[in-house]
């Protein structure tokens, strides 16, 4: 259960400042709405050697604060930002687009900036007052064995494999550098996307959220809304993920050669979302794909699932049951084994895992949540399985 | 001339209509009459900014404008209280609280106890109409466009009410224990009729907050002028 981490610019802290400072003086009160959720925990977890043991199992108190500010810059023009921080981390920015709406009625909105990537519809699910659960879904949170730094599969080194020191298959809430456009037609919701990075390395991740690879991004998502509480979404990404430039060496001894562009992240994904009277269901899968053959043989291949039901049994009351794992393909290869020594692999190249999860709320006001999540996770091949609870009260405003 | 017994009749009927409009129940009564002035605050700019600014959810019906809001939709003068411990019925057709244009429609909306209130959704999208105000808590979950769920309010006061998926909208509905409240007209005028003599507190209610109260002696077949603020 890690955060993304992103690199540390006091420009981001500077920005933000600057911006609330003009907003306290009032100088441009008027366009802006601010608002904001802040949530402090207490959770504990197994202690192991695992992605998903939090400070080595001791309870442990933490704290989220996420900030929007957005203004209204004309009739059809906005600014949209979400400011983030964890634990004393630096500021996140999450959000920072320029939004253009009714470019050609319904039909066509723009986005521009740091956008959320249209890959599933996670949204406001994404924040601590909608998830009912600690944390996203596996397809979400999983750090694989594929390093984050080389791009190297780390299987048989504990710290970047059974630890999480990899990239993810869909970055979390998934935020990157680019443009978007999206609208709608009747029942038919569509959005097309151009960024930086890819769903699982994200430009904005990069050093400066420069582009480090050769080409962009491309997100494709298509919804069709045929009765209202009912959707069904498609989702397509593909891009590059190898740093472009450099004589990188990936695999034992193998390099990637050639066009970068070509090693590229290519997944699918699909979501389902209905909800009537106190009743809220979604679901998402995927099935993604690192081309990687020519260094591993085979291309590193993911699919997973997920499924949440929330309930409403009581005014102020709500109970939530999530489901959710991830598979991944066999590979045939050479690999860095222990000592750093080249071995003959022949297994998924990464655990596959699975994940069970429960969580109670009640609203204490309109604006205080405080929910109770329990949190169990089977990682195959491994044992003991990693148990966590949590108790996080959540106030928006 | 003596005069004949239809005379005589319509010499009592006449009298006894003039004596009903000062009489409600047994009572002596009066009347209020007066203006109020809207406070500054702009609702509708509020509500037209939050509905723009969607994020997620909805995003492409934010656009659609906001019908501008009549007087009468957000601003009630009501009596807080008539000593007696009197009840009053509740009215035989359910008033409405809307959800249209993606916001409530009226946004204050005065009750009397007991009275059942409906909540149509007129839009074509989901709503989730809850409240957790000490008079009456309730979650009336999602429900589509033209569907309409129903409340009934017991206890006077004050019930602060929110959509759970749309963050900016909401709506107030006050819980009388009289029926002696008036919505105001464009120009800003009301009257509240049959009044029962006796000193009262006249409260002027607009948009989220009640703006002023003043206290006023009623006096039988008397009419007060009272402006707001």
């Amino acid at each position: 259960m890690t955060t993304p981490t992103r690199p540390r610019t006091h420009s981001r802290t500077l920005m933000l400042s600057c911006m609330l400072l003009a907003v306290a003086t009032g100088q441009v009160a008027a366009q802006f709405n601010i608002a904001g959720q802040a949530s402090a925990h207490l959770l504990k977890s197994q202690r192991a050697l695992s992605q998903y043991s939090v400070n080595d199992g001791r309870p442990t108190f933490g704290w989220r604060f996420d900030l929007f500010v957005d203004a209204e810059i004309s009739e059809n023009i906005f600014f949209l930002s979400n400011f983030r921080v964890m634990q004393d981390q630096e500021i996140s920015i999450d959000l920072f687009a320029l939004r253009f709406t009714e470019l050609a009625g319904q039909a066509l909105n723009a986005e521009i900036g740091e956008i959320d990537a249209p890959f599933g519809a996670l949204g406001e699910r994404r924040f601590p007052r909608s998830n009912p659960f600690f944390s996203l879904n596996l397809g979400r949170e999983h750090l694989t064995t594929l390093c984050r730094s080389d791009y190297e599969l780390w299987l048989f080194n504990n710290v970047h494999s059974a630890a999480g020191d990899g990239v993810r298959i869909i970055e979390g809430p998934l935020y990157d550098i680019g443009v978007k456009a999206f609208g709608r037609w009747g029942v038919v919701e569509y959005a097309v996307a151009l960024t930086n990075g890819v769903p699982s390395s994200s430009g904005s991740y990069s050093p400066g959220g420069l582009n480090p690879n050769r080409g962009f991004g491309k997100y494709l998502r298509l919804g069709l809304s045929p009765v209202t509480g009912l959707t069904a979404g498609f989702s397509y990404a593909r891009g590059p993920f190898l740093p472009s430039g450099g004589n990188t060496t990936y695999g034992a001894g193998y390099t990637a050669e050639g066009d970068p562009a070509k090693y590229y992240q290519e997944i699918f994904g699909a979501d389902l979302e209905y909800s009537i009277g106190h009743l809220d269901f979604y679901a998402e899968g995927f099935h993604n794909r690192w081309a990687y053959a020519d260094v591993y043989g085979a291309d590193l291949k993911a699919t997973g699932a997920s499924a949440e039901i929330r309930y409403v049994p009581a005014t102020r009351y709500s109970v939530a049951l999530r489901v959710g794992g991830v598979f991944f393909n066999r590979i045939h290869a050479t690999v860095y084994g222990p000592l750093y020594l080249p071995v003959f692999y022949d297994g998924t190249w990464d655990r596959d895992v699975f994940r069970i999860e429960g969580a109670a709320g009640y609203r204490i006001a309109r604006n205080v949540l405080l929910k109770l999540v329990y949190q169990h996770t089977e990682t195959r091949g491994a044992d003991p399985p990693d148990d966590l609870s949590a108790v996080q009260m959540v106030v928006n405003f | 001339m003596t005069p004949g017994p239809g005379v005589l009749l319509g010499i009592v009927m006449v009298l006894a209509l003039t004596v009903s409009g000062a009489v409600a129940q047994g009572h002596p009564t009066g009347s209020i009459t007066g203006k109020v002035i809207a406070p500054a605050d702009d609702l509708l700019e509020g509500l037209r900014r939050g509905k723009k600014m969607l994020r997620y959810d909805d995003v492409s019906h934010a656009a659609e404008p906001i019908e501008p809001y009549r007087l009468r939709e957000v601003a009630v003068v009501y009596v807080e209280d008539v000593s007696g411990g009197e009840r009053y019925p509740p009215p035989d057709t359910n008033p409405r609280l809307n959800q249209s244009q993606m916001v409530f429609r009226p946004l204050v909306l005065p009750v009397i106890v007991g009275t059942t209130v409906d909540f149509p959704n007129n839009d074509n999208l989901y709503h989730n109409v809850f409240s957790y105000s000490q008079p009456r808590e309730f979650d009336l979950g999602r429900y589509p466009q033209g569907r309409r769920r129903s409340v009934t309010f017991d206890t006077p006061g004050v019930v602060n009410v929110y959509c759970d998926i749309h963050s900016y909208m909401f709506a107030t509905i006050l819980v009388l224990t009289n029926p002696y409240f008036s919505l105001p007209g464009d120009d800003g005028t009301y009257s509240i009729r049959n009044l029962p003599e006796g000193t009262y507190d006249l409260s002027f209610w607009y948009g989220r907050k009640k703006v002023s109260t003043r206290r006023v002696r009623m006096d039988a077949g008397k009419t007060i002028t009272v402006d707001f603020p």
